[in-house]
């Protein structure tokens, strides 16, 4: 008999990689839209380049590894479309292209190419440009008037001024339609939650997950303000600046790097809201999530495994049980 | 006081996160690389712990009494923080073969590795660089030793995560270990966000 | 006749510690200074010398001690204590390769001390073979570390900063993270990765070629047959 060592999960339902990742890609489209309103042309190239680039490196490196480059294979076009979406539209090309690299060439490929990666190939690049072009990554084209030329006039984001204690100056409508400079496309809250109900009525995602991490989120806003305009005004303004609700939808629930039995994926989410709530707040950046996510990618394997093996001591102990009966 | 433990506090959490070891300094060996098992982490990270603080505690006198006022070069201190090392290195190898008995000749081999061995001298002279007083030498070697731990940790954790992955036959081993390493060490650096002085 | 493989194993056989068994690719040795010591090619020069320096001497003494047979723990711990010594007497030769050495390498200068290649050589010392033999093993796993962290000290030092070995080269586009750890990480951990695969595309190549020559020769053989 032989024995394959594999990483779980061994029983697998009737989605496939190309249902899970077209649902991915239909889900992102909608943000392109919006970007494409409020920033124009530039966002168009950035998301074309960047699918290509990741597209062509992904088969460049499963042809170097001797593996079957799989057509239907659409991970290389979502870590491409998400990669854009987490930063500012007025981001130069070069910019996407080394975080497209590091993604595919340094987090994806060298573990063992798709489903095998640990840590999420799209925020470790765009963690790697953040430290790498700080500048130019944290600091946002006005939307609107920003048409055309999205590197004309720079501001910092509401994450940002969340981060110095001040208030963010926007209303409730403008967050809602994502009116305020922001990453590309985590602004639009509305199209967001519209994602969010698609990708959950699809059963790609599991709105649960995202539930535990924006609840956690939620909890340490209300608790531990950073203004003092009330904690109310802490929630809207945390949960709707910088790549939080964003990561909350497409980040967390990543198949790959999320724990894959549901209760640990429940404490996985909980746990990363909490992580990323930290870094945002001591950390050295405006937004956490990036390198918060790294971190919990590493352990979303361990959670797997501690359930698994308390799962398989409980059963253990009830056959036990049961046997002693007879 | 307050103060003062406000302070030793963050000097723990400075020398554990923001300017950890392995993710921050690359004070690393190959056998941190590639633990065989939890206990083994433990038992590694408390002898580089436990040798960090006795030989630590004994360069800061040496510092304070000699090497301070006469104003030797780091090198030169290196010199005399090796030779205390080596005594309390020698003491505890002979205080455990006592204690062990036949399962010492298993622990032997990492005792070596674990006192000579440059997080431990690399820790002491840090704290000798930056001339830490004696409560904020004792926190930051708690830091250390507690920073070396959970990287030590996070390290196996991953170690198993990867010998579960169809890694390609070129990046098996020593490769995946240093890139998984260094992508954590970006994480982490999120948190720090400068570079460390040398 | 020699194969095109035995002939490439046997070159590669004769060069072990610089192009085989490298240090720092095969065994992961001097981790430390191939991720922090990279980071500016002046310092990596002065640590290669400053092991150049240490290797030979640390191996004669090795072959002493281990002659007369003097256990692990005490010609580590001696050999440690000479190594320091050493470096305090060779840090003018080093200090003249530039005035800024020191401050570029930091607190890494003296961990070459406790390094882990020098104990692995003098642990790998063969007392049965010559001292001769001992003494250029050492030489060549120095030459195989300097081999390694030069080109990627000046890597970093050219996309982290625009320059190599202080002089400017580069004007404008610089990715100032390569100059923190975690690439020197990935850094270290892709060039072995590239090395083992071009190692292994190359004995596979000659090993392609052999069994051609080999068909070639034996239907040769059997047309003259």
């Amino acid at each position: 008999m032989n024995l394959m060592n594999s990483r779980p999960p061994h029983i697998r339902s009737r989605e496939s990689n190309f249902s899970i990742m077209g649902d991915m890609v239909i889900a992102l489209l909608p943000l392109y839209f919006m970007a494409y309103f409020f920033y124009g042309n530039h966002v168009a190239v950035l998301g074309a380049v960047s699918v290509i680039v990741c597209v062509l490196l992904d088969v460049a490196c499963t042809f170097l590894s001797r593996r079957r480059v799989g057509i239907l294979d659409l991970s290389p076009v979502v870590t491409g479309l998400l990669i854009p979406l987490m930063l500012p539209a007025s981001v130069e090309l070069y910019v996407i292209i080394v975080a497209d690299l590091f993604a595919i060439g340094v987090v994806k490929q060298p573990f063992g190419g798709l489903g095998q990666n640990i840590f999420n190939p799209a925020v470790a690049g765009v963690a790697f440009v953040a430290l790498t072009w700080k500048t130019q990554v944290f600091s946002y084209p006005v939307p609107i008037q920003s048409l055309g030329a999205p590197a004309a006039r720079l501001v910092a984001s509401p994450a940002a001024s969340l981060k110095m204690g001040a208030t963010p100056n926007y209303g409730v409508m403008d967050l809602i339609f994502g009116n305020y400079p922001g990453p590309m496309g985590a602004t639009g809250i509305l199209i967001l939650i519209t994602c969010l109900i698609y990708l959950v009525v699809r059963r790609t995602i599991n709105g649960k997950t995202t539930l535990a991490f924006m609840g956690t989120a939620t909890v340490i806003a209300f608790l531990f303000p950073r203004i003092t305009t009330g904690r109310l005004e802490s929630v809207l303004y945390e949960l709707t600046s910088g790549v939080l609700f964003f990561g909350a939808i497409f980040l967390i629930n990543e198949p790959t790097t999320a724990p894959k039995a549901e209760p640990p994926r429940l404490f996985y989410a909980a746990l990363s809201g909490a992580v990323v709530m930290l870094f945002r707040y001591v950390g050295a950046f405006e937004e956490g999530m990036f390198f918060a996510m790294i971190l919990m990618n590493a352990f979303s394997w361990l959670m797997d495994m501690k359930y698994e093996e308390r799962k398989s001591r409980e059963r253990r102990a009830r056959y036990e049980d049961t046997a002693e009966t007879v | 006081m307050l103060d003062t433990m406000i302070k030793l506090f963050a000097l723990i959490f400075t020398a554990a996160v923001a300017e950890n070891t392995i993710f921050g300094r690359a004070l690393v060996t190959r056998k941190m690389l590639f633990p065989t098992g939890r206990e083994d982490v433990f038992i590694f990270s408390g002898l580089i712990t436990t040798l960090v603080i006795a030989t630590g505690v004994l360069c800061y006198f040496v510092d304070v009494l000699f090497l301070y006022p006469e104003g030797y070069s780091v090198t030169v201190r290196a010199l005399c923080y090796i030779v205390l090392l080596a005594v309390v290195h020698t003491l505890l190898v002979l205080e455990v073969a006592k204690q062990s008995g036949p399962e010492f000749q298993q622990i032997k081999n990492v005792m070596v590795m674990a006192g000579y061995n440059a997080a431990v001298l690399g820790t002491i002279l840090i704290c000798s660089i930056n001339r830490y007083a004696l409560a904020e030498r004792i926190a930051y070697f708690i830091g250390t030793g507690v920073g070396v731990t959970m990287s030590l940790v996070l390290i196996q954790v991953g170690s198993d995560n990867i010998a579960m992955s169809r890694v390609p036959r070129a990046f098996r081993g020593l490769p995946i270990s240093l890139i998984y390493i260094g992508i954590l060490s970006l994480a982490i650096y999120g948190l720090v966000g400068h570079q460390l002085a040398f | 006749m020699k194969t095109r493989l035995k002939r490439y194993r046997d070159i590669t056989g004769r060069m072990d510690g610089l192009l085989s068994a490298n240090p720092i690719i095969t065994y992961g040795l001097t981790l430390p200074l191939a991720v922090m010591g990279t980071v500016d090619t002046r310092a990596a020069l002065g640590l290669s010398v400053a092991l150049f320096c240490i290797n030979p001497v640390a191996m004669l003494l090795a072959y002493l001690m281990k002659k007369v047979g003097l256990g692990r723990e005490v010609y580590m711990l001696i050999i440690s204590l000479v190594s320091s010594l050493m470096l305090v007497q060779i840090s003018d030769i080093i200090g003249g390769i530039h005035s800024q050495i020191f401050s570029l390498m930091g607190i890494y200068f003296p961990l070459l001390a406790v390094n882990t290649l020098t104990f692995f050589l003098i642990t790998r010392c063969d007392p049965q073979k010559s001292l001769l033999n001992n003494l250029l093993r050492s030489i060549r796993s120095s030459a195989g570390f300097a081999v390694v962290i030069l080109p990627v000290a000046a890597f970093r030092e050219l996309l982290g900063k625009g320059s190599v070995f202080g002089y400017k080269l580069l004007d404008g586009f610089t990715i100032p993270s390569v100059l923190l750890p975690f690439f020197g990480f990935i850094l270290v951990g892709m060039v072995c990765a590239l090395t083992r695969f071009a190692s292994r595309n190359i004995k596979y190549q000659l090993l392609r070629r052999d069994r051609r020559d080999r068909e070639a020769a034996a239907e040769e053989a059997a047309k003259v047959c």
